[in-house]
């Protein structure tokens, strides 16, 4: 067993070390990472820019100060920089120029096409308050009196039936989903192709001469996993950088089990379906070949990924939970599940015992169909000839 | 000792392998003979796990071949497969590792055999930059890296030039005589005539002929009397020897006879009907033997 399990880990490393030293796989991760990088910061550098603005504020009685403006913004959560002008004119001229968002002045706010929808409230309070402060000292209060009179009050809020917020949890869920996806796709395309070269390249039989079919396959799948784990928790890592380097975000208390949740059905989704590739990648000869023979295992896929996108709506169907427990969903419907209500405990651990289960029967059917195939390499066979296959 | 014991395999309504029997020692080179679609391959694959015969047995120093047994056997297929991409030493070191060596002796191991087969100088390049017949020298590279005790190469002679066949006929004879048992199968009858002591020829999959060389010779009832005249004989001199067919030329004449024939009479005859430049008596090439082998 030891012997094996050596056996298996030489081969693991070599499909690691080859992929990982090729120029393709670093200049793909370079590209990756970038994106990941941009993707962060270029939306968060966008919505940062629309939350400064420049007001030009024309100085006279009845115009608002530039403190109040200032103190307005910073309650709504923007920033103004004030430019204080003498008169309207001034003020026209630099929102024509663009030098400021709108200009302020007595019972006026100029605004160069359109109303900004997070300025203009804004201004509008400003102003109103200086009118409101006028008319009360037009009635004879003092500055103190209105200080009182606007003194802030807030409300206790009462909730009836209290939820927590799921919004970020979702969130997690569903980008967690798309990238098991995608992960599954990438990574399960690297098997396939693994092992169409060794058919096509004639190498295969010098391999089988050495090592099981079973331990073959199981290296390379071994191999490719690690890579794939590898890679993901770089990217994740370099975005976890870049998003508390950019602004540091206190995560919703639940996220990380979530994360892990997402992470624990990767590699139970990978094990699963890489031997499903590996398998059905043994009956094509030729690169070629490779699409058609995985073509039932696209379309599962595609199916349980759209199947998990409209469970997004209704979380608690009784199909979800069903998809969440049938081994072939379950990678995609589970971490939803778990992001979008509480699953009990016994379904999850359900879910797992049934999905490890499952893993056991397609290494050893796949393993079956590998050995029964890899050794034909002329044309494409069907899944009955490998079954009965040579040995 | 190998011995292969009525061993039988179908695909399908093909009978590759039909009760095939014979027995290769150490320190010897079989040859493997028989027509295209013979079983040769099959009978191969077997013995390497690669195809598991329907009935029969396979035994390896009197026991049946086990997984353990086999990181001890090397084999060169006939379709050559190796990693393109992959550089030579890593290569050759893979497999040695995937034999179940450490990587330390994999490494040494595989230093040693890249040099033994010639390929010292292109150790660090990739096999896609080698040409076909250093490619095979790879290919060796790796059946041999592990030190085998038995060696099973397919064709291993096909494609390469008069040199290449040198070296690898030498080491073929090193490695015999180094205790290893060495299978291979070959269409260069010449070649496996001048190489191996013992001959094995399946037809149909069915071992047709089977033993040494030179026994297999002495059990043929046919000899060959290859005669040349300086100048053309007196007619009619055969007549002096019973049960003789000739053939060939004026001046060459090349006669069959039975293995009871008296040479000295045949001799005394082709004096006394002209001068002589050649009287060579030979028993039935490989070739020969072959021929007779897989028609009858």
């Amino acid at each position: 067993m030891r012997a094996r399990l050596s056996i298996i880990w030489v081969i693991a490393r070599r499909e690691l070390l080859m992929r990982v030293r090729s120029k393709a796989f670093l200049i793909s991760s370079v590209i990756l990472l970038l994106a990941i990088i941009a993707g962060i910061v270029i939306p968060s550098l966008i919505t940062r820019s629309t939350t400064s603005y420049t007001v030009a504020v024309v100085i006279g009685p009845g115009a608002p100060t530039p403190a109040a403006v200032t103190a307005l913004a910073g309650a709504a959560g923007i920033t103004v920089t004030v430019r204080e002008v003498a008169d309207r004119g001034a003020g026209v001229e630099l929102v024509e120029s663009g030098a400021a968002t709108a200009a302020i002045s007595p019972g006026e706010v100029v605004w160069k096409s359109a109303v900004d929808t997070r300025l203009g409230p804004v201004l509008d309070a400003a102003a109103a308050q200086t009118a409101i402060a006028q008319r009360a000292e037009a009635l004879g209060l003092t500055p103190a009196q209105l200080a009182g009179l606007f003194a802030p009050t807030k409300p206790t809020a009462t909730t009836l039936q209290p939820t927590t917020d799921r919004g970020p949890r979702s969130l997690v869920a569903m980008a967690g989903m798309i990238l098991l996806f995608v992960a599954l796709n990438f990574y399960g395309a690297y098997v396939l192709t693994g092992v169409v070269e060794e058919k096509s390249s004639r190498v295969v039989e010098v391999l089988l001469a050495r090592v099981r079919a079973a331990d073959l396959l199981a290296g390379k799948i071994l191999g490719i996993g690690l890579l794939g784990i590898g890679q993901f928790f770089a990217l994740a890592a370099a975005a976890a950088v870049t998003l508390q380097i950019l602004k540091p975000a206190n995560l919703p208390p639940g996220t990380l089990p979530l994360i892990a949740i997402v992470a624990l059905w990767f590699v139970l989704g990978y094990s699963f379906y890489s031997v499903v590739y590996g398998a059905l990648g043994s009956l094509a000869s030729r690169t070629e070949d490779a699409q058609a023979a995985i073509t039932p295992l696209t379309f599962l896929l595609l199916l349980t990924y759209f199947g998990a996108f409209s469970a997004l709506g209704k979380p608690t169907a009784w199909w979800v939970t069903a998809g969440s427990l049938f081994p072939p969903t379950a990678p995609m419907f589970m971490p939803l599940r778990a992001g979008l209500t509480d699953v009990p405990a016994w379904q999850m651990l359900c879910a797992v015992v049934l999905m490890i289960a499952a893993i056991v029967g397609m290494v050893h059917a796949g393993g079956r169909l590998y050995r029964g195939a890899v050794l034909h390499t002329s044309g494409r066979l069907r899944i009955r000839q490998a079954w009965h296959g040579s040995r | 000792m190998l011995e292969i014991d009525g061993v039988s395999k179908t695909f399908g309504s093909v009978r590759a392998l039909d009760s095939c029997a014979f027995q290769a020692a150490p320190k010897r080179l079989t040859g493997l003979l028989g027509p295209n679609g013979a079983g040769k391959t099959t009978l191969m694959r077997c013995l390497l796990g690669l195809v598991e015969p329907d009935v029969g047995t396979l035994r390896w120093r009197g026991a049946p071949i086990t997984e353990a047994a086999r990181h001890r056997f090397g084999y060169m297929p006939e379709e050559r497969g190796m990693y393109p991409a992959m550089v030579v030493a890593d290569q050759v070191e893979y497999f040695a590792c995937l034999s179940g060596l450490s990587r330390p002796a994999a490494r040494v191991a595989a230093r040693s055999v890249i040099g033994r087969v010639g390929l010292a100088e292109q150790a660090e390049r990739k096999v896609e930059q080698l040409s076909h017949g250093n490619q095979q020298r790879v290919q060796l590279a790796v059946a041999l890296v592990h030190q085998p005790d038995l060696l099973v190469l397919d064709e291993p002679f096909a494609g390469l030039d008069p040199l290449g066949v040198d070296t690898l006929a030498e080491l073929l004879q090193y490695l015999a005589n180094d205790g290893a048992t060495v299978l291979f199968s070959s269409h260069q009858l010449d070649l496996v005539q001048h190489l191996c002591e013992d001959i094995v020829t399946i037809d149909r999959g069915h071992v047709v002929m089977a033993g040494s060389l030179e026994n297999l010779q002495a059990r043929t009832d046919r000899r060959y009397l290859d005669i040349a005249f300086a100048r053309p004989p007196v007619d009619g001199w055969l007549d002096a020897v019973p049960g003789a067919h000739a053939s060939g030329d004026e001046r060459h004449i090349r006669l069959t006879v039975g293995p009871a024939c008296d040479l000295s009479a045949v001799l005394r005859a082709a004096e006394s009907a002209g001068p002589l430049l050649r009287f060579d008596y030979q028993p039935p090439s490989l070739e020969e033997m072959f021929r007779e082998a897989i028609t009858r």
